[in-house]
């Protein structure tokens, strides 16, 4: 999994999109609006005596301006207790009931939290979410230790991550510094304060500015329910609307050697379309017809027995996606030789050289793919999550399949050609460590 | 994968069991509060959609879990057959062979296999356990019989090419390589020879060693494999949308001239050569110099899924990891600075806690967890603990059925061990019922300190600081490539 660290926080990264006739769509739903304007989203799935709570702000890391980080901290300061819960006890009180899943994450656009809890614990869980919604407990001292928290975060996930700073640097050059996009490091988290966070939840952690999204076994009370948790809240703001849209000038190139690598690897990364743009569907369909197996056997024909593996992949994000390919050699290789064998391949794919076949197998797939990440109803509950922050109906689900339907060959290719150049990207370079076992 | 993931990543909740051993009270819920949460009952209700087996005349098994919430079947086909069946000086024979069936069948090239597979919109994956080896994949229902059919023929009609064996033996030579890279990877074979004194530790994963890999022959991979490619030996596996009689047809169509034999199954191999356990290391290090983070790990053994014990033992581990997740990265950090995540992983019987720490913070992680050993053979576990990991696991259970893929792992799981078709109403039925005291034992024998084996992976201050707290007899040091059974540049 050479993209793994490259995955954003978005869901809809991953989302993968087929043919299903909305007679058939299994995200059937009611969608009303509560009077201080909280956005509920229910949909009934009585397989199991579950229910997936999903309450998502529309604000993210995205919208951190110059406070970057500060989204996430206070994803994390939601848990640390309000003026009538306990440090910790949200979570015990749920998971002391059976509720699994109790987490949380943010996105470019917005900040989920979730559970999935037995169908009995809902009104407990809506409680939870509707009192932290607005009587959460903000402390200097809660801040400094999810300050660290976060810190270790970013450790794990970047700095003591097999090839996590040669990922972070593709990132960061693609969107540099002032941009949106740009990814907190431990400094920038070390800069925020109890006041950044208090601002932060004032001013968008409302009903207005927020969608409940309960998926399950429900209960015929539950507008009641949601009534009795939510009514009484009031306020949350929407952010200001960002434009994350650049475009790059000329190819950068980054060398690097990483510590804990025994092998060379080489990352690209382009500027695509953003999400559900003209563009993004291409993206997604080259990138699955071009499996790593494909990949190498390609690979192979330009440089036999150099590159090991090979992924492709788009980063779907709001306004501005990511497009990466990135290999890893033999101990033998070369950056810059595994380099000229990744453009040789691009250059195949822009000479429309995919197999046509190839193409349709990959919609097909894709349409598979689509109802094995619905198959839970936590994963309905985040789909649909995903569609609503987009701006779309909770079972956009038709709609974005029609996208896919008119990819073929020459659209694909045609987007590599246009938002694949080799003079407008970022190109990462990295030399194996000498050290090793 | 939430590059700014949550807060609570880990399922336990660790800020609890700090206090695991002095009771149920919690520290909070005593000051006046303006809003009150509502009353919910404290054990939901859960259940479980039944499992249905049949076996056919001639032994060939078919299980069954319907879901008739979306138009998708996750399937597969299994045999009884793994890697504990490696012949002897052989190892790493099952996982070849299995890597084997996917490199085509008679008429067409893996690429063409893989085609076949991406017509049905789908892909197939092999999967080789100790016990079992099999295929498996996950397509709409309009396309289950087709994909059936072909599971069954790429199973039994292997093309055995030379050329792809040799490419298969060198990407798994390629992995082994890759694998002695990975400091987590090497913890867990120093574990498995001290815990089962295995003297190939990356043998007992089923792995092979350069060596053995090396010498293996196309003709003897596929003499492994073809005895077991009999109708009585395999299993049928099918969850999602699929009745008791689509099961049934699609089945029969799928394995439509594949006849029962007569012979007798091969037998059953002996167990692990191991070394007694007055000989086995207690210790474990491997060093690692220029390693930026060391690993820690101790591990015991397991007992197998299904088995009497193993029930309260999988909650004591569930509870023991917890505490050490706490110990390590929440007490620690701010008293050390270690920057800890405990992983409770499973391999086979071997059952390991393991975590990075910054090398100067090894002795302190050692010591922690130690002490926490300690606190264990000398305390009574607290009731509500218990109660909290009994319900998580009863939850996990309904988790573990929650669409067909996750049902297709289950019922994996089951014909591997070759448990019965209610074994997991069974379970669940256990864990109603289970009292916190046989727990509490299953943690103390579990995790008795001489049951216990060590490994650390790490720099020369990573060790230096390690061996001043671990015991002090039975210790060995081994290089990552002798772990692996590979020759020491």
């Amino acid at each position: 999994m050479l993209l793994r660290l490259l995955a954003p926080c978005s869901l809809l990264a991953c989302l993968w999109l087929p043919a299903v006739a909305r007679a058939d769509s299994p995200l059937t739903y009611e969608r009303y609006s509560l009077d201080n304007g909280l956005d509920v989203v229910l949909h009934v799935d009585r397989r199991l005596p579950l229910v997936a709570v999903d309450l998502a702000y529309h604000v993210g890391w995205a919208h951190d301006g110059s406070r970057r980080g500060l989204a996430h901290l206070v994803e994390h300061l939601m848990f640390r207790g309000t003026r009538d819960v306990e440090d910790g006890e949200h979570l015990l009180l749920l998971q002391e009931r059976g509720a699994s899943n109790v987490n949380a994450h943010t996105d470019d656009d917005g900040t989920s939290y979730h559970a999935l809890v037995p169908r009995d614990v809902l009104p407990l869980a809506l409680w939870l979410e509707g009192n932290r919604m607005a009587r959460v407990r903000l402390t200097r001292e809660h801040v400094e230790e999810e300050l660290q928290t976060t810190i270790d975060e970013w450790e794990s996930r970047v700095g003591s991550e097999l090839r996590g700073l040669s990922h972070e640097a593709l990132w960061n050059a693609l969107f540099p510094e002032g941009h949106p996009f740009h990814r907190a490091d431990p400094d920038d988290i070390r800069g925020l304060t109890l006041s950044d966070a208090q601002g932060f939840v004032e001013s968008h952690y409302g009903p207005a500015n927020a969608t409940l999204v309960l998926a399950g076994d429900l209960p015929a009370d539950v507008k009641a329910e949601v009534e009795r948790a939510f009514g009484a809240r009031r306020g949350g703001g929407a952010p200001a609307v960002l434009s994350p849209r650049r475009s790059l000038q000329g190819e950068q190139r980054i060398a690097r050697r990483d510590a804990m690598s025994t092998k060379p690897f080489v990352l690209i990364g382009w500027l695509t379309p953003g999400l559900f743009e003209p563009g993004d569907a291409e993206a997604d369909v080259l990138a699955a017809t071009l499996d790593g197996e494909r990949l190498r056997t390609m690979a192979d024909r330009h440089a036999p027995g150099t590159i090991l593996e090979l992924e492709m992949g788009q980063l779907s994000l709001s306004g501005q996606s990511m497009f990466v390919f990135a290999a890893e050699g033999t101990s033998a290789a070369t950056p810059q030789g595994m380099l000229a064998t990744l453009d040789a391949i691009l250059d195949e794919v822009r000479a429309a050289s995919l197999d046509p076949a190839a193409v349709v197998r990959t919609r097909k797939r894709l349409a598979t793919g689509t109802l094995r990440a619905v198959q839970r109803v936590d994963q309905r509950a985040s789909i649909m999550q995903a569609y609503v922050a987009a701006g779309h109906e909770p079972d956009w689900l038709d709609e974005d399949l029609a996208r896919y339907a008119a990819v073929d060959v020459d659209a694909v290719a045609a987007f590599v050609r246009e938002h694949l150049p080799r003079d407008r990207r970022v190109v990462v370079l990295s030399e194996a460590a000498e050290v090793g076992p | 994968m939430t590059a700014s993931g949550g807060r609570w990543s880990r399922r336990r909740v660790l800020a609890g069991l700090g206090s695991a051993w002095l009771g149920p009270g919690l520290p909070w819920g005593c000051a006046a509060k303006s809003e009150r949460p509502p009353a919910v009952p404290s054990e939901p209700t859960v259940w479980l959609p039944p499992v249905v087996y049949e076996r056919h005349d001639d032994g060939m098994g078919l299980w069954l879990f319907e879901d008739h919430g979306l138009p998708l079947v996750a399937m597969g086909v299994v045999l009884r057959v793994g890697h504990r069946h490696d012949p002897p000086g052989r190892p790493g024979a099952a996982r070849l062979a299995g890597l084997m069936l996917l490199e085509g069948i008679e008429g067409g090239d893996r690429r063409e296999l893989l085609d076949r597979f991406g017509d049905l919109g789908t892909t197939t994956v092999v999967d080789v356990g100790p016990s079992q080896l099999g295929l498996q994949c996950t397509v709409h229902r309009d396309d289950a019989p087709a994909a059936l059919a072909l599971l069954v023929r790429t199973l039994r009609a292997s093309t055995w090419a030379p050329q792809a064996f040799e490419r298969v033996r060198g990407d798994r030579l390629e992995v082994l390589e890759s694998l002695q890279g990975s400091p987590d990877a090497v913890v867990s074979l120093g574990l498995l020879e001290g815990v089962f004194g295995a003297t190939e530790p990356a043998t007992a994963l089923g792995e092979g060693t350069p060596r053995s890999l090396a010498e293996l022959e196309l003709a003897q991979a596929r003499a492994f494999l073809e005895p077991w490619l009999r109708p009585d030996a395999a299993s049928v596996l099918l969850a999602g949308d699929v009745s008791p009689d689509e099961a049934r047809a699609w089945t029969e169509a799928a394995r439509e001239g594949w006849e029962a034999v007569s012979v007798a199954m091969p037998p059953e191999p002996a167990p692990m050569a191991q070394r007694p356990e007055a000989e086995r290391p207690r210790v474990v290090l491997v060093p690692w110099e220029g390693l930026e983070q060391a690993v820690v790990g101790f591990g015991g053994r397991h007992h197998s899924y299904g088995a009497p014990e193993e029930l309260p033992r999988m909650l004591a581990d569930s509870i023991m990891a917890g505490m050490i997740e706490h110990e390590l990265r929440t007490r620690q950090r701010t008293s050390y600075g270690v920057r800890a995540r405990t992983w409770q992983t499973q391999l086979g019987a071997l059952h390991q806690l393991w975590a990075r720490v910054q090398p100067e913070d090894a002795g302190q992680a050692v010591d922690g967890v130690q002490q926490y050993l300690q606190r264990i053979a000398s305390s009574t576990l607290a009731p509500a603990v218990v109660e909290d990991t009994r319900l998580m696991a009863m939850m996990d259970l309904m988790d573990d059925v929650h669409g067909p893929e996750p049902m297709l792992a289950q019922l994996w799981r089951l014909a591997a061990e070759g448990l019965r078709a209610d074994a997991l109403q069974d379970r669940l039925e256990r864990l109603q019922r289970m009292d916190a005291r046989y727990v509490g034992e299953a943690l103390k024998e579990g995790y008795r300190a001489s049951g216990l084996c060590w490994c650390v992976v790490g720099d020369e201050r990573a060790l230096q600081r390690a061996t001043r707290v671990l015991p002090r007899r039975g210790v060995v040091t081994r290089r990552p490539q002798a772990l692996f059974g590979a020759a020491e540049g």
